[in-house]
């Protein structure tokens, strides 16, 4: 991959860490990576690898141990604190409120770096603000004050003030922890459109991997051996993905596009049906961790007779016949089995 | 104008409102009106000021909203100042018989003593963001330095020990019109700093991570607070003595009254509220009229406790949500 653009960030052996004791413990390997305008961009790796810390060290809020973070071909350790805040903006997991403080003025904070110590705001800034918070949709909220948001709230309040601060790059905390499965892929929905309308380079690190595979452009994976770094399918082509997960029951299942859980003991399970129905039996019968892809066993079979008014699953095991109306009795009587 | 009418000496009202404006130095009244009582209602309106201004600053400085000049102990370590000087040092004040040097010394031992209490609480602040466990630090940094004063004085000699305690038994009345030429300046000074801060202080708000982000140059805006807030609260400590609870309250007044957390208006309103409230505080003082003269602190506790109760049990909330 070539490291030297023109746009952009770009990460040069660059080396994370920190000093404790006088002696220094470096996070991973030596990473180069690069972020291109326009593009979403998703952080994975496993806790305590150095997310985190990579994110605080592009931002400078934290010494690198080596190496340079280019922007725009100007090697970042040269630019002023204000060229920084002009450059990168920071949406972290900072969870703390300060009372009475109300949605606008929070974003208007993120006007600082292009205000003089009194000024006040101009137009421009006026606007600016306007759109930021229409931007993550947040502009019904503006008088609100920031403890009465929820969680999805103050984060949107929180990224509509590193918009107001109006950098080409915007690197996020693990925005999605702490929010509800709806306002996760919503939250990463509002990210990609700020890459494709913006042409704002965005890097977010996350655990959602499966949420993040549905919209991020590039995925930078941080493991001990340093980033890896390509589109999400190249990295589970290559088994990168994957790996991450070696030595846990976590695989990636290319049935269903997911990371999933492996079941360690399975018992084979015949299933015949069609429709909804079907699938989602398929789905309930793995849940309880049963093997339904061996249609051979004849031993357990479950037959759904599916008509317009009702479904009824016709359990088989030997001789033995049952009849249910429901999943949930079906599961019930498969239980013994498990 | 009701903190210069009222006092322990009776003067009638009409003959109150003909001093105060013709200035008659002939008037029987003259001398206590512009002698005493409008010395301690110069230094009620600027203690007022500079108690609420630095407790501002310390809340959003340590986002605390408990945080302020006496419950962190920086009361106390302006005290503990005062006494090294005056207990420790006593040759150093008996050296000079200069009136003003003397004063001068007593109000930067208590800057330094505020400075190094403060010093200690921002070393811990930055290892520890429990809000509960640094006031609980703040309170043991107070009282480590209260044990200290009292060290002091059982080793002092009899006549420093009598000046020292002349000293903590001060309180607004205590302050001289020659004193107030050290204290009003000395609080001017502190509150000129604080005036130029606020952008500052607003985008501290979101904590030092997203203020360095957002390009603030934090180690100069700390050290300004720091400076200021050590004059602010070292100089009332020297003249007055410690008044509580009023650094503590008058910002989250503030806070409710103008429902903001801007601090270009908590700034100003800090100081307005912060002057009106202590004018109140030493005119109930002295409503129990004649010769009886409530001590200040009972008052401003009296006064700042329900808020403080109010705020923790607002906190306790919080912390339970989130």
């Amino acid at each position: 991959m070539e490291i030297d653009s023109i746009n952009g960030l770009t990460i040069k052996n660059l080396a994370i860490g920190y000093h404790k004791d006088s002696e220094t413990h470096q996070l991973g390997g030596i990473i180069n990576a690069q972020a291109k305008p326009g593009s979403l961009i998703a952080l994975i790796g496993p806790n305590g690898v150095g997310k985190s810390t990579l994110i605080r060290t592009i931002c400078q809020l934290h010494p690198s141990l080596a190496g340079q973070v280019i922007i725009n071909s100007v090697d970042s350790a040269k630019l002023s604190r204000i060229q920084m805040a002009k450059t990168i903006s920071l949406v972290s997991t900072d969870l703390y409120r300060s009372s009475k403080l109300k949605v606008a003025d929070l974003v208007e904070l993120g006007r600082f770096p292009h205000g003089s110590w009194f000024s006040g705001l101009s137009a421009y800034d006026k606007n600016c603000i306007k759109i930021s918070m229409e931007q993550v949709n947040i502009s019904s909220l503006a008088q609100r004050d920031i403890t009465e948001l929820s969680d999805g709230e103050y984060q949107r309040a929180m990224i509509a003030r590193a918009l107001a601060q109006d950098t080409p790059i915007v690197l996020l905390d693990e925005p999605t922890a702490f929010l509800d499965l709806a306002t996760k892929f919503s939250m990463v929905s509002l990210l990609w459109n700020l890459t494709r309308n913006n042409q704002k380079s965005i890097l977010f690190s996350t655990h959602d991997i499966n949420i993040a595979m549905q919209f991020a452009d590039v995925f930078w994976v941080l493991t001990k051996d340093g980033l890896k770094v390509g589109a999400p399918e190249d990295l589970l082509i290559d088994g990168t993905l994957e790996d991450l997960y070696t030595g846990t029951s976590v695989f990636f299942d290319s049935s269903t596009l997911q990371f999933r859980n492996k079941k360690t003991k399975l018992v084979p399970i015949q299933v015949i049906g069609t429709g909804k129905e079907y699938q989602f039996t398929l789905m309930a019968l793995d849940r309880l961790g049963f093997d339904t892809d061996c249609n051979n066993s004849q031993a357990l079979t479950v037959k759904i007779i599916a008509t317009k008014q009702t479904t009824v699953w016709k359990f088989a095991h030997g001789n033995n016949t049952l009849e249910f109306n429901s999943i949930y009795e079906l599961q019930e009587a498969l239980r013994e089995f498990v | 104008m009701a903190d210069l009418a009222l006092g322990s000496v009776k003067i009638p009202f009409k003959e109150f409102l003909s001093t105060l404006f013709s200035g008659d130095k002939q008037s029987v009244w003259f001398t206590t009106l512009f002698e005493f009582r409008l010395p301690k209602a110069w230094v009620a309106v600027f203690a007022g000021a500079a108690l609420s201004v630095s407790g501002l600053q310390m809340q959003t400085l340590f986002r605390n909203p408990l945080a302020g000049p006496y419950i962190l102990g920086i009361s106390s370590g302006a005290g503990l100042g005062v006494a090294l000087l005056v207990l420790g040092f006593p040759a150093l004040l008996s050296f000079g018989s200069h009136y003003f040097l003397n004063q001068w010394a007593l109000v930067i031992a208590a800057w330094i003593g505020s400075a190094v209490i403060l010093l200690f609480i921002m070393i811990v602040s930055i290892r520890v963001r429990d809000i509960m466990t640094i006031l609980i630090f703040g309170i043991m940094f107070g009282s480590a330095a209260t044990a200290l004063i009292s060290i002091l004085q059982y080793f002092g000699s009899d006549a420093s020990v009598k000046a020292f305690v002349i000293w903590t038994m001060g309180s607004l009345g205590g302050v001289t019109n020659n004193q107030l030429f050290i204290f009003i300046p000395s609080i001017l000074a502190g509150l000129l700093i604080a005036l130029v801060l606020p952008k500052s202080l607003n985008v501290l708000l979101l904590g030092e991570n997203y203020a360095r982000t957002m390009g603030l140059n934090v180690m100069v805006t700390r050290i300004l607070i720091f400076i200021s807030t050590s004059m602010l609260a070292g100089t009332v400590t020297a003249f007055c003595g410690p008044i509580g609870f009023i650094g503590i309250a008058i910002p989250h007044i503030a806070r409710m009254l103008f429902h903001t957390a801007n601090h270009f208006v908590l700034v100003p309103a800090s100081i307005l509220l912060g002057m009106n409230t202590m004018l109140l505080s030493d005119i109930i003082s002295q409503l129990p009229g004649n010769a009886t003269i409530l001590p200040i602190t009972s008052i401003t506790a009296l006064l700042g406790i329900p808020i403080v109760i109010w705020i923790i049990i607002k906190n306790q909330k919080l912390t339970h949500t989130v």
